[in-house]
């Protein structure tokens, strides 16, 4: 006959059951992909590539936290690119006409400034490419460890036993 | 062709395998009832669900060819149409257990504000059920899945006593629940199918805030854990997977008599016999089996003598609004996933303040993606680059608050699923065709529910990202199909009576959204659960009873 203390023993190995199942599933998931490897361009030449960083790192620059380079955003761009037929012809447009802006011989304040007159001439051709190339970059910057990690500090899609909301007294909890 | 015919006769077919199909295989079972359920695919692993993938290593995963389980239909395997200029985005998903593998789990139930508001107004056919009919399903549904939520009741959004309890408050939806009161708008905890402490032997939500890609530990209702597998361990039901339901069948006495089905993948056409059919297999696929159903007795599809069927489609019109609590930009964000989605839900009001609308009918909001989220998509509407750039996304990230406002949209006869003149599809079945629009009536509810949502933004100080009044999500997108087999007590003007059952042939069932007789402004798959265990309570005394 189970005694008591076994009872309590078996009941808190059942409570705490779904959890370890969850852990140990992510457990398994993080193992297969935190090495991740060397980044490798699939689209774009080394050139353009090198153009694609300085680009991203103007647009989300390092700061306390990674910028955008850092965070391999232009391997983003490139990985949307190869996997878009449509978008990487644009982009390969855009870097050639970004190109014959000067941008890439540019030092860094007369880049800031090319990218502040495109910013700033909305409904126009340079607009498109400039918007087109800062949205791409939130979203590879976003949604990267460096981004969204170490920038903005999130820090879920974890396990809690409890979840408990807004705990500040002043907003009402 | 061969056609491989089974010589068995089924004591009951059910099509479909999501909350209609997946409850009415319990539901029979359990008390007894041979099942044999027609799934269009096969189960979903939750082993490989990337539940506790983080963003940058879903990149790293999609980099290197991998892909997370295809949940969703892809529509080039089952094609739709829809009639320009009317986009009707279409989300399906074949599979053990359908939609209810990703759904948004809000569980809200209709109350006599939605049951008699065509009786009231006089537009289209009244309800057959009130909400005392269908109260004590509601209550059932409850205790079995699991639906936490508050202790609050309101004429439009009913409370209940087997609610589990809600999950703490995010600190913007806080902000929004004291600014909508203000406003005089009450907003409450949210009910939602999660559960949040063990449940009838489910495992309590892990607050991972990933569920919809799917559960890895089943800590919300999903019709194969809930359902399904608890009605195989009866040992009266059989699942047959992969069986892609073409036609119903009708004999020479006027009843359904089997249901023809291709195997989705080698294409063979099998046909099964059964007693009774209850059809289950969501709005739009139902609708489409039914319309395909044709016969010499129902040249326009099985049962639809009234002309009904695929007509008087409904989805609700809903839109997004975005902004920022000045009080929360900088501060440390928190881990805000909670049970995923939203924790508050605003019940329809705007039938108690005595002001006379010029439109019919109702809507209510909801708050999903409040707090800090996997992403920052709400950049892009941010002027600027750089580091003040930076800053400023940075500051706006913990104080990010949403209302995605869902307003009814009224059941018109031209608002349908057709099959007639479509391509047909990898079977040689006809394929749908979508026709869909709102009206003035939406319009103008529409205006009005842009004026709520910007007043709670206001008067919670908010700082709204740029919105272009009036624009409305894609048709569809609500993913809340209901109306095109509607029930009611005119035979004339509905194809099933109030207990989900065909007027025209008797022992045809019909349990999912496609029974509804308006849509509501709420999500509707508690009150589908709901009426499907109705129905098959009313179907199984009827077996017991020899009537059908």
């Amino acid at each position: 006959m189970p005694t008591r203390r076994t009872l309590l023993h078996v009941s808190a190995a059942l409570a705490a059951a779904p959890l370890s199942l969850a852990q140990d599933h992510a457990r398994h998931g993080l193992t297969q992909i935190e090495n991740a490897a060397p980044k490798v361009a699939r689209f774009f030449n080394r050139r353009d590539m090198a153009l694609l960083a300085r680009l991203v790192e103007q647009i989300i620059p390092r700061s306390d936290t990674p910028g955008a380079a850092d965070a391999n955003v232009h391997y983003f761009v490139d990985f949307q690119a190869h996997t878009n037929q449509r978008l990487g012809a644009q982009l390969k447009k855009d870097l050639a006409w970004i190109r014959k802006q000067g941008f890439d011989r540019a030092d860094s304040a007369r880049q800031v400034a090319l990218l502040m007159a495109w910013s700033a001439a909305k409904g126009t051709e340079p607009y498109r490419v400039f918007k087109q190339l800062k949205d791409l970059t939130i979203d590879g910057y976003y949604g990267s460890k460096e981004g969204l990690a170490q920038e903005l500090g999130w820090n879920a899609n974890t396990f809690l036993r409890e979840f408990k909301g807004c705990t500040h007294p002043e907003h009402g909890a | 062709m061969y056609v491989q015919n089974a010589p068995e006769v089924h004591d009951v077919i059910v099509i479909g395998s999501g909350a209609a199909g997946g409850m009415a295989a319990w539901n029979l079972t359990r008390q007894g009832v041979n099942v044999t359920l027609l799934d269009a695919g096969t189960r979903f692993r939750r082993e490989d669900f990337w539940t506790h993938v983080k963003p940058w290593q879903w990149r790293e995963r999609v980099e290197r060819g991998m892909a997370p389980p295809k949940i969703r239909l892809d529509n080039d395997e089952q094609p739709y149409s829809w009639k320009d200029p009317n986009y009707f985005e279409l989300i399906r998903v074949w599979g053990r257990g359908g939609k209810t593998n990703i759904w948004g789990r809000v569980a809200l139930r209709y109350s006599d504000v939605d049951f008699a508001g065509p009786a009231r107004d006089g537009w289209e056919i009244p309800w057959p059920i009130r909400y005392k009919d269908i109260a004590p399903y509601y209550d059932k549904v409850e205790q079995e899945i699991g639906v936490c939520g508050g202790d609050d009741d309101q004429d439009s959004l009913p409370g209940s006593r087997f609610h589990l309890p809600p999950p703490a408050l995010r600190c913007g939806e806080r902000f929004l629940q004291s600014a909508a009161r203000r406003q005089g708008i009450s907003v409450v905890n949210q009910r939602r199918a999660v559960v949040t402490k063990p449940h009838n032997g489910h495992n309590p939500c892990h607050f991972c805030g990933a569920c919809g890609r799917g559960c890895d530990v089943s800590a919300f209702f999903n019709s194969t854990d809930y359902l399904l597998d608890p009605a195989e361990k009866t040992g009266k039901l059989k699942i047959i997977d992969n069986a892609v339901v073409a036609r119903i069948l009708l004999g020479e006495n006027g009843l359904a008599n089997g249901v023809q089905y291709f195997d989705r993948y080698t294409k063979q056409e099998r046909v099964i016999r059964g007693k009774r059919i209850v059809l289950g297999a969501s709005c739009v696929d139902s609708t489409r089996i039914l319309l395909n159903s044709k016969s010499a007795q129902y040249p326009t599809g099985i049962g639809n003598s009234s002309g009904v069927i695929g007509h008087y489609l409904c989805e609700q019109v809903r839109f997004h609004m975005y902004g920022f609590i000045p009080e929360l930009m900088g501060t440390r964000p928190l881990n805000d996933d909670g049970i995923g989605g939203e924790h508050i839900y605003m019940p329809r009001f705007n039938h108690r303040d005595g002001r006379k609308r010029d439109y019919l009918r109702g809507y209510g909001s909801q708050f999903w993606g409040i707090g800090a989220q996997p992403g920052a998509a709400y950049a892009k509407q941010l002027d600027g680059f750089g580091l003040e750039f930076k800053k400023a996304v940075k500051r706006r990230y913990p104080a990010l608050v949403a209302m995605h406002p869902y307003g009814e949209t009224l059941p018109r006869k031209e608002n349908r699923i057709a099959v007639e003149g479509t391509p047909l599809d990898r079977y040689g079945v006809p394929t749908l065709r979508i026709e869909y629009n709102i009206s003035d009536n939406e319009r103008k509810m529409i205006a009005e529910m842009y004026d709520m949502a910007e007043g709670v933004m206001r008067a919670a100080k908010a700082e709204i990202l740029p919105f272009e009044r009036g624009a409305l999500d894609n048709f569809g997108s609500a993913i809340h199909e209901h109306g095109t087999c509607r029930m009611g007590e005119d035979p004339k003007r509905s194809a099933l009576n109030g207990f989900n059952q065909m007027h025209d042939v008797k022992n045809l069932f019909v349990v999912d959204g496609s029974a509804f007789t308006t849509a509501s402004e709420k999500n509707p798959t508690l009150t589908i659960l709901a009426l499907a265990w109705r129905s098959t309570d009313y179907l199984a005394e009827q077996i017991r009873k020899g009537d059908i």
